[in-house]
């Protein structure tokens, strides 16, 4: 009884009882699960004041969010597409920890910064090796959150209620973009140098405003002193902070609404019922759905238990 | 989508969810397999492909041929393929920003309430198509070399008329073979000495017809040698 | 439960349209429309003044070089007899001194030439930058041209456009002669009639209706006078 999983007082036996607890609690009403809490508190403090994962939780309340976080359902279908997300946050997580140790090694100084990724490539202990990982983890997460966007392309996840998510997820992508166009100017040879004086032109090309943001981006007209630092402090403060903080509501968003399940995985409907799937499917018109909408629900109310077991072994991917 | 069809995907989705595994550990173990795998990818290309450094940044240079990493491989070309200048912020910033604002907002421009690909042909139609512009533009932009540079084998004795036409920048409005500017101001030259005689292509040169420039300041031994060159490609 | 869920929006939509707005949230016995909202002016605009106490400076130092101008710099790049009107002569010069290699550009020079009605004691300078999109474009003496690398632009044997997606003449660099020897200056763009003006940057139109897009900038120079 002491992980916070164990939130429900009884272990669920089957996943039918979990599903029912899961139903339960929604159903309390919020003074019932204040007064749960404290009860579950009180618990904690009589039997294991020791426990450290039980103090906290009497003073952070913190399990109740993990514990929806950790056992909220996905829907049924759920397939390998749905890694990709989760996929590409791990490989950002990775680029951000490689990228805390190469900043250890690196110096954003026009004149010293070559000489700094010369020696942390060749002479630091795996310098090399934590390099790549960084500078292909660059490639691996364009390749992951471009899949990431199709899946959910594809899938009609972007579609309501989750439009705000997409949204955010577009803003993701164009960080990310701006992260290995900022990020490839820190080696400071050849390609990085013509790259960012290319990008810094095609800003400069947008009209009425390109020419300030090119040079704000480069702090004067030309190449200066301070333009790699500018660089740096984005690639290294301020696009990744940005991106925490969207990846962050994205995921909040996520938890909230819910993965969506496989557009073609659906709940088996009585017959007389069908009619409501080509409606969703945008095909007849609202005059014909009114009827079987009205007729669904009192069928749903009636017996909504019978509905689930027999479409649960039909549509089981 | 209206609202009895945002009801009728809440309600649904709701039982589904109700059928569904625990995240954790079901969807978790997933993740973390997915993750196992990226990692091991990660790996195997950093100790493979290594982190070669370039020479350094030189910005006095006049013979460096620059070229952007990979997954810019198809803004870089998009630029290559736009070719009238006043075009040119159409295509530096123009059509970047208006695929930008379209995907932005593509949940508010598809509003159709059906979410199976194959029910929604528009729809994935156009995703397939740009999924396949942006992959052959990158390919394109990946395979595209300087324009300093001429990979069609010839015979030896030409060589140095091919030299001197890919360092004068024939390749700019022309294409031979697979170099140069396909599509460009001008007609391809890879088959050029079967259409034109090599004094017909001679005289090209000289007089710069249309809105090609006069190659006169060649001078006779190099025009000479171009066009032997021109004339040997059929 | 989803229908209980189902039915409840509506039921809620229609009494809010009969009955009046309820107190405000988070009222509380003895408060005053007036009290209440003079806390709530204040403490937006409270807090709206620490805020913007600490982020104006932090943006304006940020900003700052936006809108300063470096110092005019001339260098000396050789002597008069080094440039020939037919040809031209890579130079490298300092733009921003203070970092080393990475503040140095290429510039081709040669001696006014007859052929192009230029004075014969006039030098001119044209910058390596593409103005297409800034790439470093090489003189091929062979074709008297000069050639971007990158997105295929062509000039002519005076910066003129004659190929590619350019969408100006190459820049050009002041010039003047001093005790014999040739000094570059400032960097400025031109019209395609070769006309001076303020300095672009690649990709950006000195003629056309697309010239109005882009504002003249306070980090560059004026155009020299002739």
């Amino acid at each position: 009884m002491k992980s916070p999983f164990s939130a429900k007082d009884q272990p669920a036996d089957t996943k039918a009882e979990d599903a029912l607890a899961q139903e339960a609690e929604v159903e309390l009403t919020r003074s019932e699960k204040l007064a749960k809490h404290s009860k579950k508190a009180a618990h904690h403090g009589a039997e294991g004041g020791k426990d450290l994962a039980g103090w906290v939780d009497t003073r952070t309340n913190s399990s109740g969010i993990f514990t929806a976080m950790m056992s909220r359902h996905v829907p049924k279908g759920t397939n390998w597409f749905y890694t990709l997300g989760s996929a590409t946050m791990f490989i950002f997580a990775m680029q951000a920890i490689t990228g805390v140790f190469l900043a250890m090694y690196y110096t954003p100084s026009a004149t010293q910064a070559y000489a700094s990724i010369t020696h942390l490539t060749n002479e630091v202990f795996l310098g090399e090796f934590v390099r790549g990982l960084h500078k292909w983890g660059a490639s691996l997460m364009i390749i992951l959150i471009f899949l990431h966007m199709a899946r959910t392309f594809f899938f009609g996840a972007y579609k309501y209620p989750r439009e705000l998510n997409w949204v955010i997820g577009v803003v993701l992508l164009v960080l990310t973009m701006v992260m290995g166009l900022t990020g490839y100017l820190l080696p400071f040879d050849q390609r990085s140098f013509w790259a960012t004086i290319v990008a810094n032109n095609i800003t400069a090309s947008g009209p009425v405003v390109g020419p300030y943001l090119a040079d704000f981006l480069r702090a004067g007209p030309d190449f200066s002193a301070t333009t790699l630092s500018r660089f740096y402090a984005l690639h290294m403060l301020v696009v990744p902070g940005l991106m925490a903080a969207l990846i962050g509501a994205h995921l909040f968003l996520v938890v909230k609404l819910g993965t969506t399940a496989p557009p073609w995985v659906r709940m088996a409907r009585p017959k007389h019922a069908r009619p409501t799937e080509t409606v969703a499917a945008g095909v007849a018109t609202a005059d014909v759905a009114d009827v079987p909408v009205a007729d669904e629900r009192a069928e749903e109310t009636e017996a909504p238990a019978e509905d689930e077991s027999d479409s649960g072994e039909q549509a089981s991917s | 989508m209206n609202n009895r069809e945002k009801e009728d995907y809440l309600r649904e989705y709701e039982q589904l969810k109700k059928k569904g595994k625990p995240f954790f550990p079901y969807a978790i173990m997933k993740d973390s397999v997915m993750f196992c795998v990226v990692a091991a990818v990660l790996i195997i290309m950093s100790l493979v492909l290594g982190a070669e450094q370039g020479p350094k940044a030189d910005p006095t240079t006049t013979t460096y041929t620059p070229r952007p990493e990979w997954y810019f491989f198809f803004l870089f070309e998009l630029l290559r393929v736009i070719k009238p200048p006043a075009l040119t912020p159409i295509a530096t910033v123009g059509i970047p920003t208006i695929c930008m604002v379209l995907l932005l907002i593509l949940p508010f421009i598809d509003r159709n309430a059906e979410r199976i690909p194959w029910r929604r042909p528009i729809a994935s139609f156009t995703a397939v198509l740009i999924i396949i512009a942006m992959a052959y533009l990158t390919y394109l932009g990946a395979t595209g070399g300087s324009p300093t540079e001429i990979e069609l084998e010839t015979n030896p004795k030409y060589e140095q008329g091919k030299q001197i036409v890919a360092q004068s920048g024939c390749l700019a409005c022309h294409a031979i073979g697979e170099n140069g500017a396909e599509g460009g101001l001008g007609p391809e030259l890879t088959e050029i000495g079967a259409t034109l005689p090599r004094v017909a292509i001679r005289q090209s040169l000289i007089a710069g017809p249309g809105i090609m420039p006069s190659f006169e300041g060649l001078g006779e031994e190099d025009i000479n040698a171009v066009a032997d060159y021109l004339a040997s490609l059929d | 439960m989803s229908d209980s869920k189902n039915d409840n929006p509506s039921a809620e939509s229609s009494s809010r349209t009969v009955l009046p707005d309820p107190e405000p949230r988070g009222y509380f016995e003895g408060e005053s429309l007036t009290r209440r909202k003079v806390f709530v002016v204040a403490s937006q605009a409270l807090g709206g003044v620490a805020a913007a106490a600490v982020v104006l400076p932090a943006v304006g130092f940020a900003l700052a070089p936006v809108f300063s101008r470096g110092e005019e710099r001339w260098e000396a790049v050789g002597s008069t007899d080094d440039f020939l009107p037919e040809t031209y002569r890579q130079v490298v010069l300092t733009e921003t001194p203070g970092i080393g290699e990475a503040g140095k550009t290429t510039a081709y020079v040669r001696q006014g030439s007859a052929k192009y009605e230029e004075d014969p004691a006039e030098y001119i300078a044209i910058s390596t930058r593409c103005a297409h999109l800034g790439c470093p474009v090489r003189y091929v003496q062979a074709a008297t041209n000069f050639i971007c690398p990158c997105h295929g632009g062509v000039y002519d044997f005076i910066g003129k456009r004659i190929g590619g997606p350019p969408v100006r003449p190459l820049d050009h660099f002041q010039t003047r002669v001093i005790d014999g020897n040739v000094e570059l200056g400032p960097r400025y763009s031109v019209t395609n009639d070769l006309k001076a003006v303020r300095t672009r940057d690649p990709g950006e139109f000195t003629g056309g209706i697309w010239e109005y897009l882009y504002p003249p900038r306070p980090t560059t120079f004026p155009p020299p006078s002739s």
